[in-house]
């Protein structure tokens, strides 16, 4: 097998070559310790089996960022047989710094020109022989975007693989004689060039130094007699020589058109960065992706409900039958388990959308542009404009996911910036979040939905805002900062495949979340919610009355010609489970030809009893009125039931012992078992509620179960919506948070913090809405106003600037 | 011929070319200004000023990066 590491700069359109060479056919995980994405692909060509690993775009092997550090351990630990360096054509000067460090190493190196039309539109003629032979290793051009090259580079691979690597050298003048020392005096195990560690050893590289064994002492002192000696600074003599070296390739080997164009890019940001219409622009295109993945996403729920509806009701039909108010255990649990699950799956089609069109954002270029826009503001704030994309897919369009929002974390060289970026990303809007909204905003918002769903989905930012001032101010304050220096890419059109293929994935990590923590999760809530279970006492009263019912139900059937099929009380359980299932599959029948055959179908499956369902004659009319009754009381009594089991529960007590404070907020113990399930994963809360309120029509949505129910006001709809945006991230946020941040303090306080913060402010905004009698939207503004004020406020406040002169103990001083 | 005309990176115009001089810069901030191609003797045209006037977006060996005006005021360019 040959391994084959993918490198090149961020841009340089890597991803494109990737997708090319795999397919779909690609494996995700991680590099180990750390979450930056490895991916990983398996293809044959020519007979021979080829491993593409795709590493981290990185500009130079320096120990800057996580991927550069990520990137460097790879090549020095894996020793891959071939490095296909990807290199932009359009850009050769810069990407050809990283190339020369990727040469040094001193392994076989296939170098990829990609995305040759963009090249040959700007009127660079590139002369890849020429390139080649300066290079000294195989240069193939190629398209990504466009499947163009992909032969060529996987024959180049093979013949790269069966020679030698024939060592491209840089002179480096003045530093040859210390790099030729160090070559000797280096013994790493590897199959890696020794001149290239004696360069990085020279550089104070940290992880060559170590592997060495060479003490950072000595390194420095050598540093300070290379200064005094030769009047060099070193890592600026390597940059300055890579640097001019690159830009005699580029002369020898590139010709560009006489009259050098005006570049699209150069146009297009011309109106998009412009100073009075970058914000217009970015608002639409914000407004855009709302409009499209949670308005468009969220009416296309419509159209898939009933398919997950007809899921519920064929998992209902496997299941054994109540006998009338005696539901089997097993019965329950498979409903609450299928609940949990679709209440998720629901939402699969903005997750979609979502996904795709963050995708596009990325793949354009305009992603780094948002930040050049907005970094100032992030900056006043103690962000950093990369900020941008984590709050982006944590949800600051309304429904993201905090777990991919903290990974893309990883990206921001601002230690303190990025801190502060992981531990705000849970006050955005997550997706899971979204059902909760749209539940509460359904029962109690109807009219006004639009106006409290902008509420929710801007005051997010607000709140993320002046939360990361206060900790940036106080808990983050000596925490490292770090420049901002980022390149502004040309503009591409994205790819369908990539697109689909990420939001596919990206979904597809959602799902696998799904299936294992919450369903986890679920069962857990399950036992707690189900045991000690209800008193004797009040079984035996619910007992009566179901009896009371069925009596009443025997008497009415007496008088008519069916006693004889009635008499059997089997066979009335199995009437009202028949007309129960015959009602929730009659509401999803999406015409009056579905309908009608659902009525054969019934029709034929159970002849005599269909009958009182659709009745003919006088007494099957009879016995009709009867049954429907029956499903009634029925459903009454098992409801009763349900939420003396609830209240009773584990989780109830819990939940009630915890009514002392939350009653200041307007929540009742009911309320509080949905958040406590929340905290487990936020989609159970909208499971729970949903179950808590299930009123058993298996059709029915939770939404209409709540309006009708009457217990809660707007305003306690309000505090709940308050508490919901604050409130802290599910597991396995709290799982990445520890990841990203390197400790169980910032998960611990990612925990508690908004917790606290939820429970507040939701207390006062409640109070003050009963004081001054207040309607929920009307609260709601408040709130609102509140948050904004605040963030704006917030932003005056100087923090700790770092002056890049004198703010560092450097190696060199 | 005037006189050589020395200013920030922060306060070149838009639209204004130099040369990068020789600068003095420290960690972290030295490793990524290296390797996103500010070494001295480079050409680098001021191209805009972001709408609410920070960072700014320069052109050097031949892309587009953008700066913030706290880290280019470190740089000192020869205007040509």
């Amino acid at each position: 097998m040959i391994k084959v590491a993918l490198a090149g700069q961020p841009n340089c359109g890597k991803s494109t070559i990737f997708t090319m060479l795999s397919g779909v056919n690609q494996h995700i995980a991680n590099y180990p310790g750390v979450t930056v994405d490895k991916k990983t692909a398996y293809l044959s060509h020519g007979g021979e089996k080829i491993e593409v690993v795709d590493l981290p775009g990185t500009y130079s092997f320096s120990s800057f960022s996580l991927e550069e550090r990520v990137a460097k351990n790879y090549l020095i630990d894996e020793n891959p047989d071939v490095i296909l360096n990807i290199i932009d054509a359009s850009n050769i000067k810069r990407s050809l710094y990283l190339t020369f460090q990727l040469l040094e190493l001193g392994r076989p190196v296939v170098i990829v020109l990609n995305m040759m039309d963009v090249a040959k539109r700007r009127g660079l003629d590139i002369d890849a022989g020429k390139l080649s032979e300066m290079l000294k290793v195989r240069v193939v051009e190629a398209v990504g975007s466009r499947n163009i090259g992909k032969k060529d580079i996987l024959s180049s691979i093979l013949e790269a693989n069966s020679h030698k690597a024939t060592g491209f050298e840089i002179n480096y003048e003045e530093l040859e004689p210390y790099i030729a020392r160090f070559t000797e005096k280096i013994s790493i195990e590897s199959e890696i060039a020794p001149r290239w560690f004696a360069i990085k050893a020279l550089e104070a590289d940290d992880t060559v130094l170590a592997k060495a064994g060479i003490p950072k002492e000595e390194m420095d002192a050598q540093y300070k007699k290379i200064h005094s000696e030769h009047n060099i600074d070193i890592d600026s003599f390597l940059a300055a020589i890579r640097y001019q070296s690159a830009d005699y390739l580029y002369h020898k080997s590139v010709k560009e058109a006489s009259e050098k164009k005006e570049t699209l890019t150069s146009k297009a940001d011309k109106i998009i960065l412009n100073r009075w219409l970058a914000f217009p622009f970015l608002a639409g295109v914000i407004y855009l992706v709302y409009q499209l993945s949670i308005v468009l996403g969220y009416k296309l729920t419509n159209y898939t409900w009933p398919y997950l509806a007809m899921v519920k009701n064929f998992i209902i039909s496997i299941l054994p039958e109540p006998q009338f108010i005696d539901v089997p255990m097993l019965t329950d649990f498979g409903i609450w388990m299928t609940n949990s699950a679709l209440a998720l799956l629901n939402y699969v089609p903005i997750f979609l959308i979502l996904f795709a069109l963050i995708a596009i954002i990325e793949d354009i270029g305009y992603m780094p542009r948002i930040a050049f826009i907005l970094d100032r503001l992030f900056k006043r704030f103690g962000l950093h404009g990369q900020s941008t994309l984590p709050l982006v897919l944590g949800g600051a369009f309304i429904g993201g996911c905090a777990v991919p929002g903290i990974m893309a974390t990883k990206g921001i060289a601002d230690d303190r910036a990025r801190l502060a970026t992981i531990l705000t990303v849970p006050y955005m809007n997550c997706l899971a979040k979204v059902p909760f909204y749209a539940l509460l905003l359904g029962a109690f918002f109807e009219g006004q939905m639009t106006t409290m769903m902008f509420f929710i989905s801007t005051v997010t930012i607000f709140i993320a805002l002046s939360v990361a001032r206060i900790i940036t101010l106080t808990f983050l304050k000596n925490r490292e900062t770090a420049p901002f220096v980022m390149e502004l890419p040309p503009y591409h059109l994205p790819t369908l495949k990539g697109v689909v293929l990420r939001s596919f994935q990206r979904v597809w990590l959602y799902i696998k979340k799904v299936g294992s923590i919450v369903l986890a999760v679920a069962v857990v809530l399950f036992v707690l919610l189900q045991f000690p279970g209800a008193s004797d006492e009040v079984v035996s009263e619910m007992r009566a009355d179901a009896d009371a019912a069925l009596v009443k139900f025997d008497q009415t059937a007496k008088k008519t010609q069916y006693y004889e099929t009635l008499k059997d009380k089997e066979n009335v359980y199995k009437l009202v489970n028949l007309y129960n299932s015959y009602r929730a599959q009659k509401m999803i029948a999406s015409s009056p030809e579905a309908a009608e055959k659902l009525d054969v179908a019934f029709r034929e499956a159970n002849p005599v009893l269909f009958g009182f369902i659709s009745p003919d004659d006088a007494d099957q009319k009879k016995i009709n009125r009867e049954v429907r009754g029956l499903a009634r009381a029925s459903q009454t009594i098992l409801n009763k039931l349900k939420s003396e089991k609830i209240e009773t529960s584990f989780l109830g007590m819990f939940g009630k012992s915890l009514e002392p404070v939350t009653q200041f907020a307007g929540f009742d113990w009911r309320v509080n078992v949905a958040f406590l399930s929340s905290f487990a994963a936020r989609e159970s809360a909208v499971a729970t509620i949903g179950s808590i309120y299930e009123s058993g029509k298996t059709d029915a949505r939770a939404e209409e179960a709540i309006s009708e129910d009457g217990l809660y006001t707007p305003l306690h709809a309000v505090a709940m919506l308050i508490f919901m945006i604050l409130t802290p991230p599910c597991i396995a946020t709290m799982i990445v948070v520890r990841m990203q941040s390197g400790s169980y303090k910032w998960m611990v306080f990612a925990i508690f913090f908004p917790m606290l913060l939820g429970v507040v402010m939701a207390s006062v905004f409640f109070n003050i809405g009963m004081l001054f009698s207040l309607t929920g939207v009307q609260t709601m503004f408040a709130f609102y106003l509140f948050m904004l004020a605040s963030a704006i406020i917030l932003g005056f406040v100087k923090g700790k600037s770092i002056n890049w002169k004198g703010g560092y103990l450097e190696k060199n001083q | 011929m005037s006189e050589k005309k020395i200013l920030p990176l922060s306060e070149m115009q838009t639209n204004q070319k130099g040369r990068i001089r020789t600068y003095s810069v420290q960690g972290l901030l030295k490793q990524k200004l290296y390797n996103m191609g500010f070494v001295p003797g480079s050409e680098i045209l001021m191209v805009r000023t972001a709408p609410l006037m920070d960072p700014i977006e320069v052109m050097i060996q031949n892309y587009f990066v953008t700066i913030r005006k706290d880290e280019a005021k470190i740089i000192e360019v020869e205007v040509i």
